[in-house]
């Protein structure tokens, strides 16, 4: 939070603000903003009339209410592990005084922010299945006798999306960690406190706000995951993403797909509107 | 001294802790370099032989070619625009006089936080109607709108961090406000736009749930290559071009952080 927040002076007219803005105003307006709005009516039409009929069809069925349950529950549980995971990484790096060595921790948290979410996957695939890497590991030290499945269930899933949302979690905390006044530790040091204590009582408060942003961002960005799940989740696994691709690429059923698709909006949308009024999402600038 | 020893103990398992992690985080990212070089037909590890044919694959076969052209043409087309127009949005939240900031800045960045299936999902038949699936500006105004809240989210940042002094100075000498951007503003955010840059190019070049939608039948991403041979069978040519896309990430971050030093060195940033 190295940032200074100036008071900007305005130098452009309204003229000139609205022109600036216009470009990306339109395209988004055209081809994100309207068919989003779009999903709506769609969603609300069965066999050319007004119905709710496909939002029934979804709550009616254990099924549905299973697959968005599961949803929600894959993407707490990723945020969960990625904080207790990511937080003292972010803490050790932060706190690091060996430059090279942090300089290569930094390089180790980027790469695979930098590297496909495809390829990540891809990886998880050949560690995960049966003739694979972890199998061959557990078969020779003799831990098993039988390779496991690892891989296609909810366990190889949750790996998958830790593994690409941990870097989300690390950065932010960092930054804030970084960033943080170490006389406020050294002054509680110096009072008494041990240094457990003046962990829970100073630093950690302090970089609630990187770790906020950081749950959000995991959080938001897990519900939607698309290729995790249907890479390493297999057809039991589904989640709403890949449910609403299985409606609509596979059953041809549109308006259907239309309506979990707005209920995945509207979930997405509350959990934003949540944060936005517990962290404020105005922060992520001052990162 | 018993206080001490604590610390240490304490110290040597946050680190133990710390490291398991990293090895997690690094080993599947690296893992498909040595696979790459296997001289099987399927993905072993660790890999038999030593061959570079699935490199030579990747890089000379038609199946590869084409389609990894096209997507560097796309990353390409996306991050021009992208930086072009989201770089004057910023510039009109930050710097100019504009009702709804807040909620602007939210819309502009809320491409990133919608789920991707349903933005791809609501956007087909828009294309659909204006006959963009499957075409080159049709993927470019995709990717631009998932590309933008990058540029918007760096450039912001990088606004907020000059006071507006230098600008000011720059329209009393008598510049006008196109000749103040060009020549005061848009050499302080630099390295902004370029990190910007770099951000929306890896986007665009990684994406495929939009791309699943609106590719149509006659065009090929490579991430779309790499995503179906991954469904059907494990060749080790997917492997390759996953060493490529490492080493260029790597080469990427390393660019990167010489940018961040010449920056720092210039006394820009704190």
């Amino acid at each position: 939070m190295n940032l200074t927040q100036r008071e900007s002076i305005h130098h452009y007219s309204l003229l000139q603000s609205i022109l600036l803005a216009c470009p990306l105003l339109i395209l988004l307006g055209i081809f994100y903003l309207y068919p989003l709005l779009s999903l709506f009516p769609e969603s609300l039409t069965h066999n050319g009339s007004f119905s709710l009929e496909h939002y029934r069809h979804f709550f009616r069925e254990p099924l549905y209410g299973f697959i968005l349950f599961r949803t929600v529950r894959i993407a707490a549980y990723v945020t969960v592990i990625c904080f207790i995971l990511g937080y003292p990484v972010a803490y050790v790096m932060a706190y690091m005084k060996n430059r090279k060595l942090s300089n290569l921790l930094m390089l180790c948290v980027l790469l695979p922010f930098f590297t496909s979410i495809l390829v990540r996957s891809y990886a998880w695939i050949v560690i995960l299945q049966t003739k694979g890497l972890l199998n061959s590991f557990l078969l020779s030290m003799g831990l098993i006798e039988q390779p496991l499945s690892f891989l296609y269930n909810e366990i190889a899933v949750i790996i998958g999306m830790v593994h690409i949302m941990l870097p989300f979690m690390i950065l932010p905390v960092y930054s804030v960690l970084k960033n943080l006044d170490r006389n406020l530790l050294r002054a509680a040091r110096n009072l008494g406190a041990s240094a457990l204590k003046a962990f829970f009582k100073v630093t950690f408060p302090l970089s609630l706000p990187g770790v906020g942003s950081g749950v959000m961002f995991t959080f938001i960005l897990s519900l939607g995951f698309f290729i995790t799940p249907a890479l390493l989740g297999g057809p039991k696994t589904l989640m709403i993403s890949t449910l609403i691709e299985q409606q609509i690429n596979r059953l041809l059923n549109w308006e259907f797909a239309g309506a979990i698709s707005v209920i995945l909006l509207l979930t997405t949308i509350v959990v934003i509107a949540v944060f936005d009024k517990i962290v404020g999402l105005d922060k992520i600038y001052k990162e | 001294m018993s206080q001490q020893q604590n610390g240490k103990v304490g110290k040597f398992i946050l680190g133990t802790f710390v490291g398991i992690i990293f090895i997690f985080l690094v080993i599947p990212t690296i893992l498909v370099v040595p696979m790459s070089f296997t001289e099987t037909r399927y993905l072993v590890f660790p890999p038999e032989g030593f061959s570079l044919q699935w490199h030579q694959e990747f890089f000379t076969d038609k199946r590869w070619v084409e389609p990894t052209i096209f997507s560097l043409k796309l990353a390409s087309l996306t991050t021009v625009v992208s930086l072009v127009i989201g770089t004057m949005a910023s510039l009109a939240l930050v710097r100019g006089i504009i009702p709804g900031k807040r909620i602007g800045h939210l819309f502009f960045l809320s491409p990133m936080m919608i789920p991707l299936i349903v933005t791809a999902f609501a956007v087909y038949g828009m294309f659909a109607n204006l006959r963009l699936i499957g075409t080159l500006p049709g993927l470019v105004i995709a990717h631009t709108i998932i590309g933008v809240p990058y540029v918007i989210l760096v450039i912001m940042a990088n606004l907020y961090r000059f006071d507006t002094s230098l600008e000011l100075a720059a329209r009393n000498l008598g510049a006008n406000a196109f000749k103040t951007f060009m020549y005061v503003t848009l050499p302080l955010i630099k390295p902004g736009i370029i990190a910007a840059g770099v951000f929306c190019f890896i986007e665009s070049l990684d994406e495929l749930v939009l791309v699943l939608f609106l590719v149509g039948t006659t065009k090929m991403t490579l991430p779309l290559r790499m995503f179906s041979e991954i469904e059907f069978r494990i060749a080790p040519t997917v492997a390759a071009a996953s060493t490529v896309f490492i080493v260029a990430a790597i080469g990427t971050i390393i660019a990167l952080s010489f940018i961040e030093k010449k920056e720092k060195s210039m006394g820009l940033k704190e």
